[in-house]
C-alpha cells in the first residue's frame, strides 16, 4: 500500500519535472552532440575566464554596493529615532516598480557620452563637454554595478528591515541593561540576528547579477548571458552557448543551495504581536546626515528615473503627440497581457494544487520542489533551450504566444508556489477536519472553508508572478513570435538600436506605469504574511 | 424472553493503528465501551496515542485492524468505513478550528445545514444562550477571548445534537486560573445536555474532576479503566499509580498477615494471592502524617505552603525521602526532628521491581467497572428463552 502512495506521487512530479528537466536536458544534449573537442574550442573562443571574472566582479560589486545602500536604511528605518521612518517604510521599495534595464536605460540616457548630462553642461561651457560622462562612463562594469545594486537593493532592504522588526525587543534591552552601549549593542546583539537577512538577501541580489541579461546588454558589459544570447542571434556554436548555459546553471544552483540554507525558514514576516518595540538610538545632531541619506538613495533610485523618464518622453513633442505616441504602444501592451495573464493563471493553478497536495498526499513536495526549480534557470537560458525544443520536439508551439506564456510559467512558478503555500498555512487541517465532523464532504469543506480564506494569499501570489512576467526580458527576446513584441522587448529593441532616445523612455514609462498600478493592487490585496519574491 | 441490552454510544474492539515507519503501534489492543451521558477521558502523557484514539473514533484515521460501532452499527472495520461527515460525531479541536470567516452564529450554525432557517435559528439562540455567548453571536472569533472561543466551539459540536462529543485537550490553550473555572463551566453544559463526551488530555486534575470513568493509556495501550476513585485509589500498575497522584512506593516485607514498612504496619490478607517478602506499598503524600518529635527518626528538608495545606520534604534517617501534605496546623519548620507514618486507607501492593508496567498485587475488585459486555440482538427467528 505504501508503495502505491509513492507511485502516486511520483506521478505528480512528472510534469513539473519535465518542464524544468527538459530544457537542461536538451542543453546537455546539444553539448555531448558537439563532442569535446569542438566544444572546448568554441567556448574556448568566449573567454570563459574573462567571463566567469567579469560575473564574478559584477555579482559582489552590486552586493556591495546594494548592502551600502539597504543596510543604514534599514537601520534608520528600525533602530533610530528619525521622525518619517514610516516614509522609509513606504518609499524604499518603491524603486521594485522599475525593472532594472529600465534604470540601465535612465542612466545610459543621462551619463552617455552626449547624453543629458553633457548637454547640460554644454550649454554652460559653449560646446559638449565629456567632464562627466568620461569620469563616471555608465557603459562599463562599473555602470553595470551601479545600476544593478541601485534597482535590487529594496530586496536585501525588506528582507533585513524584518528581520530587524523581528528581533525582539528584550534581547537588546538585556544588552544594554547589562551595560552595553548603543554600538556594542548593534555589534553583540543586532548584527548577528541580523545575519540570516543579510546572507540571505545578499545571496539573492549576488543571483540577480548573475543571471541578468537587461543591465548587462544595454551597458556592454560582457557576461555569460550575454555571450549566450550573441551566439543564439548569429546561429553558430549553439553547442558552446548550451556548455556556457550549463555552467550558469550550476553556478545558480550552488547559489540557490547556500540561499536556502540561510534564508530557510526566515522566508515569512513574523506571526504573532510582539509587546513593545526595541530601543531606539537618539541621532541628535545626527539627524541630517540621516535625512541626506534617505534622500540621496531615494533620489538616485527613484526620484531621477522618473524625472529622467518624464523629460525624455517630454521631448517626443506635444501632448498630443506623446499620446498618439502611447496609443501606438497599446498593442505591444496587450501583448504584454495576454502572456503574463496567461503564463501567470497557469502557473498559480498548479502551484496552488501541488501546495494543497503538499501536505496530503506524499511525494508532492517533491513536484512542488521541481515546480521551483525551474526558477533556477536564467531567462536567456531557458529561452534558448526552449527555441531548440520547440523547434525539434513540437514545432507547432514555435513562434506562439503559448510558448512564450510556457517560457513563464516555468520561471515563475516558484513565487506562485511560495505565496499558495503561504496561504494554505493559513488554513491548518483541523479547519477543513472541523468542517467535516459537522457532515461537509471533503469538496465542501474545501469550498466553504478552504477557498474563502486563501483567495487574498492566492490573488496576491497571482499578482507578485504577473509583475515578474509583465517585466521579463531576457526568454521573451528569444521566444517572442514575430510581431508579438511586449512592452520589455519594446523597449529593449529602442535602447539597442538607436540609443537612449525618447521613444524607448515612453514605452518604459508605460511599462513601469503598469507595474505600479498591479503594485498597488497587490498592495491593496495583500493578506499579513506573504512571502518575499526573489527578482 | 428476549431482553435487549441497549448497546452503548460507543464499543471499540480489539483496535489497533501503526504509523510507517514506527516500530511500536500508536494503539494497540483497544478495546472499551462508552454509555449514554458519560463523560469518558482518555489520560496519558504525550505519545501515549490518546489523541489517535479520538481520531480513530471521529474517522481521521483509519485502523489497521479492529471494529468501532457506533450506536451499535459498525462504523469502522477491515471492510467497511464510515467517512467522518456521516458519523454524527461532534468533535472540539485543541486549537478550536474556529472558520474564521464566519461570524460565532455563522459557525454555530455550521453543522445545521438540514434544519431549515426557523428551526436552525432557534437552536442557535439555545444553545448559545446555553454557553452564554448570545451577545457575541455577531462578532467573529478573532474578536473573543481564549476561553469565548472555546466555548464556541463546544458550542458548535453540540448544536447538531451528536450522538458523542470529542474533545482533544479542550482546555490546553487557557491560561490556569482560566482552566478551572471553564472546566466546570463546560461539565455544567455536558451534563445539562445529557451529552456523551469523551475528554482528552494528559492533566490528572481534569481527568480526576471531570470524567465519569477514566482510560489511562501508556504506550498505546489502556492500561485501566475505572471511575477516578478506582483510579486513584486502586490503580492497576505502578504506572497508573504515579500518573494520576503524587506516589510513593515504599518498601516492606510482607510476614504473617501484615506488611512492615518504615512508615508503619499495617494488615495485609495475603489469602487472595501469595506476595512475595519483598514488595512496594503504595503511599500517598495525603497519607502521611507528620508529628514533632524531639528525637524523631526523621528531619524536616523543606516545605511548600499551598494555603488550605502544606507539603513537607521529609528525610527519614534510614535515608529514605517522602513528601507528605497534612492538613492544617501545626506549622512544622524546616530543620524540626519529627516522626512520619503513613495511614493509608487501603493498602495497595507491587512487586518489589520496578519496572512501570507491574501490575498491583491482589488488587481489590473494584465493583461495576464493566458492564456485561454488549452483544448484537440475535435477530427474529432465533429463540433465545
Amino acid at each position: 500500500m505504501r508503495s502505491a502512495r509513492q507511485i502516486r506521487g511520483l506521478g505528480l512530479a512528472l510534469l513539473p519535472a519535465a518542464l524544468v528537466l527538459a530544457p537542461l536536458a536538451y542543453l546537455l544534449a546539444l553539448v555531448l552532440e558537439a563532442g569535446p573537442g569542438t566544444l572546448v574550442t568554441a567556448i574556448g573562443r568566449a573567454g570563459p575566464l574573462e567571463l566567469l571574472a567579469n560575473v564574478g566582479l559584477l555579482a559582489a560589486g552590486t552586493t556591495a554596493w546594494a548592502l551600502l545602500l539597504a543596510a543604514p536604511l534599514a537601520w534608520l528605518g528600525t533602530r533610530s529615532d528619525l521622525r518619517g521612518a514610516r516614509v522609509v517604510q513606504w518609499l524604499a521599495p518603491l524603486p521594485l516598480a522599475i525593472p532594472p534595464y529600465v534604470g540601465a536605460i535612465v542612466y545610459a540616457s543621462l551619463l552617455a557620452p552626449g547624453g543629458l548630462v553633457d548637454t547640460f553642461l554644454g550649454g554652460f561651457s559653449g560646446g559638449p563637454s565629456r567632464a562627466i560622462s568620461g569620469l563616471l562612463p555608465i557603459y562599463s562594469l562599473g555602470g553595470g554595478i551601479f545600476v544593478l545594486g541601485l534597482f535590487t537593493y529594496p530586496y536585501l532592504f525588506l528582507l533585513l528591515r524584518a528581520a530587524l522588526l523581528r528581533l525582539d525587543p528584550a534581547l537588546e534591552e538585556a544588552a544594554r541593561s547589562l551595560g552595553q552601549g548603543p554600538w556594542q549593542s548593534f555589534l553583540q546583539v543586532t548584527l548577528p540576528a541580523a545575519r540570516p537577512a543579510l546572507l540571505g538577501g545578499g545571496l539573492l541580489v549576488f543571483l540577480y547579477a548573475v543571471v541578468d541579461f537587461g543591465v548587462v546588454s544595454l551597458l556592454r558589459v560582457r557576461t555569460f548571458t550575454t555571450v549566450i544570447y550573441n551566439y543564439l542571434l548569429a546561429g553558430f556554436s549553439l553547442a558552446a552557448a548550451a556548455g556556457l548555459s550549463l555552467v550558469l546553471v550550476g553556478i545558480v544552483a550552488l547559489l540557490l543551495f547556500l540561499q536556502q540554507r540561510t534564508l530557510g525558514a526566515g522566508r515569512y514576516s513574523q506571526r504573532g504581536t510582539r509587546s513593545g518595540t526595541s530601543p531606539r538610538v537618539r541621532l541628535g545632531s545626527w539627524r541630517w546626515l540621516g535625512w541626506a541619506y534617505l534622500l540621496l538613495v531615494l533620489t538616485l533610485s527613484l526620484g531621477v528615473p522618473l524625472a529622467v523618464l518624464a523629460w525624455q518622453v517630454a521631448r517626443l513633442g506635444s501632448p498630443a503627440e506623446i499620446a498618439a505616441f502611447l496609443g501606438s504602444q497599446f498593442g505591444y501592451l496587450r501583448n504584454t497581457l495576454i502572456v503574463a495573464v496567461g503564463g501567470t493563471t497557469l502557473a498559480l493553478a498548479a502551484a496552488t494544487a501541488l501546495a494543497w497536495l503538499a501536505s496530503r498526499v506524499a511525494g508532492a513536495t517533491l513536484a512542488g520542489a521541481f515546480l521551483q526549480a525551474g526558477y533556477a534557470i536564467p531567462g536567456t537560458v531557458l529561452g534558448l533551450a526552449l527555441v531548440g525544443l520547440y523547434l525539434r520536439a513540437t514545432p507547432w508551439l514555435y513562434g506562439t504566444p503559448l510558448a512564450l506564456a510556457i517560457a513563464y510559467f516555468i520561471l515563475y512558478a516558484a513565487p506562485a508556489y511560495q505565496g499558495a503555500r503561504a496561504a494554505l498555512a493559513q488554513v491548518p487541517p483541523s479547519l477543513e477536519e472541523a468542517a467535516r465532523a459537522l457532515g461537509r464532504s471533503p469538496l465542501q469543506a474545501f469550498r466553504e472553508v478552504v477557498v474563502p480564506l486563501v483567495r487574498p494569499g492566492l490573488a496576491g501570489a497571482w499578482l507578485l508572478s504577473f509583475i515578474l512576467s509583465v517585466r521579463e526580458l531576457a526568454a521573451t527576446l528569444i521566444l517572442r513570435p514575430p510581431g508579438f513584441d511586449t512592452l520589455a522587448v519594446r523597449i529593449w529593441v529602442h535602447m539597442m538600436d538607436v540609443g537612449p532616445d525618447p521613444r524607448g523612455a515612453a514605452v518604459a514609462l508605460l511599462l513601469v506605469a503598469a507595474i505600479a498600478v498591479t503594485w498597488l493592487l497587490l498592495l491593496i490585496v495583500r493578506p499579513p504574511h506573504t512571502p518575499m519574491a526573489f527578482t | 424472553m428476549t431482553s435487549r441490552v441497549t448497546p452503548p454510544v460507543l464499543r471499540l474492539h480489539d483496535v489497533w493503528k501503526s504509523y510507517a515507519g514506527r516500530a511500536e503501534p500508536a494503539v494497540a489492543e483497544l478495546d472499551f465501551e462508552i454509555v449514554e451521558g458519560e463523560i469518558f477521558t482518555l489520560l496519558g502523557p504525550s505519545g501515549c496515542g490518546k489523541t489517535t484514539t479520538l481520531r480513530l473514533i471521529a474517522g481521521f484515521e483509519r485502523a489497521d485492524q479492529g471494529q468501532v460501532f457506533l450506536r451499535g452499527s459498525i462504523t469502522a472495520n477491515s471492510r467497511h468505513w464510515t467517512p467522518p461527515e456521516k458519523r454524527g460525531v461532534g468533535m472540539v479541536f485543541q486549537d478550536y478550528a474556529l472558520f474564521p470567516h464566519l461570524s460565532v452564529l455563522e459557525n454555530v450554525a455550521f453543522g445545521l445545514r438540514d434544519l431549515d432557517g426557523e428551526a436552525r435559528q432557534r437552536r442557535c439562540d439555545e444553545i448559545l444562550g446555553l454557553v452564554g455567548l448570545s451577545s457575541h453571536a455577531r462578532h467573529y472569533p478573532h474578536q473573543l477571548s481564549g476561553g469565548e472561543q472555546q466555548r464556541v466551539a463546544l458550542a458548535r459540536a453540540l448544536a447538531p445534537r451528536p450522538v458523542l462529543v470529542l474533545l482533544d485537550e479542550p482546555f490546553g490553550s487557557l491560561d490556569a486560573d482560566l482552566r478551572r473555572q471553564v472546566r466546570q463551566e463546560v461539565r455544567t453544559i455536558l451534563r445539562g445536555l445529557g451529552s456523551t463526551a469523551i475528554l482528552v488530555t494528559h492533566d490528572r486534575q481534569e481527568a480526576l474532576t471531570l470524567s465519569d470513568r477514566v482510560a489511562v493509556l501508556q504506550a498505546g495501550r489502556i492500561q485501566q479503566i475505572g471511575s477516578p476513585e478506582q483510579i486513584y485509589h486502586h490503580p492497576a500498575t505502578r504506572f497508573v499509580a504515579s500518573f494520576v497522584g503524587p506516589a510513593h512506593f515504599v518498601p516492606g516485607q510482607v510476614r504473617a498477615g501484615q506488611v512492615v514498612t518504615e512508615l508503619g504496619t499495617f494488615p495485609y490478607d495475603d489469602e487472595v494471592d501469595q506476595a512475595p517478602a519483598q514488595v512496594d506499598v503504595l503511599i500517598r503524600p495525603e497519607e502521611i502524617e507528620i508529628v514533632a518529635v524531639p528525637r524523631g527518626r526523621a528531619s524536616v528538608t523543606g516545605r511548600e505552603f499551598h494555603g488550605p495545606d502544606v507539603s513537607y520534604e521529609v528525610q527519614l534517617d534510614s535515608g529514605l525521602q517522602v513528601i507528605c501534605r497534612p492538613a492544617g496546623p501545626p506549622l512544622h519548620p524546616v530543620g524540626a526532628r519529627v516522626a512520619v507514618r503513613a495511614v493509608p486507607k487501603r493498602v495497595v501492593l507491587f512487586p518489589a521491581d520496578t519496572s512501570p508496567q507491574s501490575s498491583v498485587l491482589s488488587p481489590e475488585p473494584p465493583s461495576g467497572e464493566r458492564s456485561r459486555p454488549w452483544t448484537p440482538d440475535p435477530g427474529p427467528g432465533t429463540q433465545d428463552s
